[in-house]
């Protein structure tokens, strides 16, 4: 089983911020997009560590984490399999979890 | 065997070791109460520090989201690193008051209300609409104040059962 570990402020950057790509260049649309996803389709387990930045912003959690299921068309079954998240902080981890869990809903709701 | 003022050597002794030991007994009860209030008053005092941090942390942080949200343009960047470090600061607190006074669901609930006033939307980008900034000051001042009330109660609740525990 391939394993990829993920430090947001080693392979990403120390201040993350904001949502789209438009809003600067290190947003969550853009981990999500250059880092997380490829990451998720080609490694069967992924750790992402959220330790090491200066915080997080719901925006950019939103984006990074909920976009996999609504742009990206993944299931919250799958990310449940293949993600794991680690955080020294309940309130990021829990925050990933429940972005994951409205993204979920959110999909069943426009079907 | 000798007397002293009439009175056995072994009774003498017998009475002695009474003495002593009722005297030992209430100064060893004496220690255990004077020890015990001293360390309800320790943790009241830590617990009322703890409570004081919250408070200036979000009086700092109230400060930091006003000049990030409605100050200008050159204060944005270093508010933005301001709030993400006070919002940090608070979780380390929140996180710690939980793990030992385990009923304290409702003020991480108020806690994550006003994380997510504060930086839902775009918060951390390179721009901002300054026509929704005046609601959204408002909608995080209310979930601040909401929050505010919660850690009264709160604290409220770890000292009086802290004081329970201790009569």
């Amino acid at each position: 089983m391939s394993k990829k570990l993920i430090s947001i402020s080693k392979d990403f950057t120390e201040t993350p911020g904001g949502r789209y790509k438009s809003d600067g260049p290190y947003t969550g649309e853009v981990f999500r997009e250059n880092l997380l996803y490829p990451a998720l389709q080609e490694f069967d387990l992924v750790e992402v560590d959220l330790d090491g930045t200066l915080g997080y912003g719901s925006s950019f959690l939103e984006e990074a984490f909920g976009g996999l299921i609504r742009v990206k068309g993944m299931t919250l079954e799958e990310l449940n399999n293949k993600l794991i998240i680690k955080s020294s902080r309940q309130l990021y981890s829990e925050r990933v979890k429940r972005y994951l869990d409205d993204a979920q809903k959110m999909r069943f709701k426009s079907k | 065997m000798f007397d002293i003022f009439g009175i056995p050597i072994e009774q003498c002794l017998f009475y002695s070791l009474i003495g002593t030991t009722i005297t030992s007994t209430v100064v060893i009860i004496g220690w255990i109460v004077n020890n015990s209030h001293a360390n309800a008053r320790q943790v009241r005092t830590e617990q009322l520090a703890k409570k004081e941090e919250i408070n200036s942390c979000l009086g700092e942080l109230e400060n930091a989201v006003r000049d990030y949200y409605a100050g200008p343009e050159n204060k944005r960047n270093l508010a933005k690193f301001e709030i993400l470090g006070k919002l940090d600061r608070l979780s380390q607190i929140i996180d710690h008051l939980i793990k030992h006074h385990s009923n304290e669901e409702n003020l991480y609930k108020k806690f994550t209300s006003m994380y997510e006033a504060i930086t839902d939307g775009s918060f951390g980008s390179d721009t901002i609409n300054n026509e929704a900034s005046e609601e959204k000051y408002k909608r995080i001042l209310l979930a601040k104040n909401q929050l505010c009330s919660e850690i009264e109660t709160t604290f409220c609740n770890i000292l009086s059962n802290n004081s329970k525990s201790h009569k």
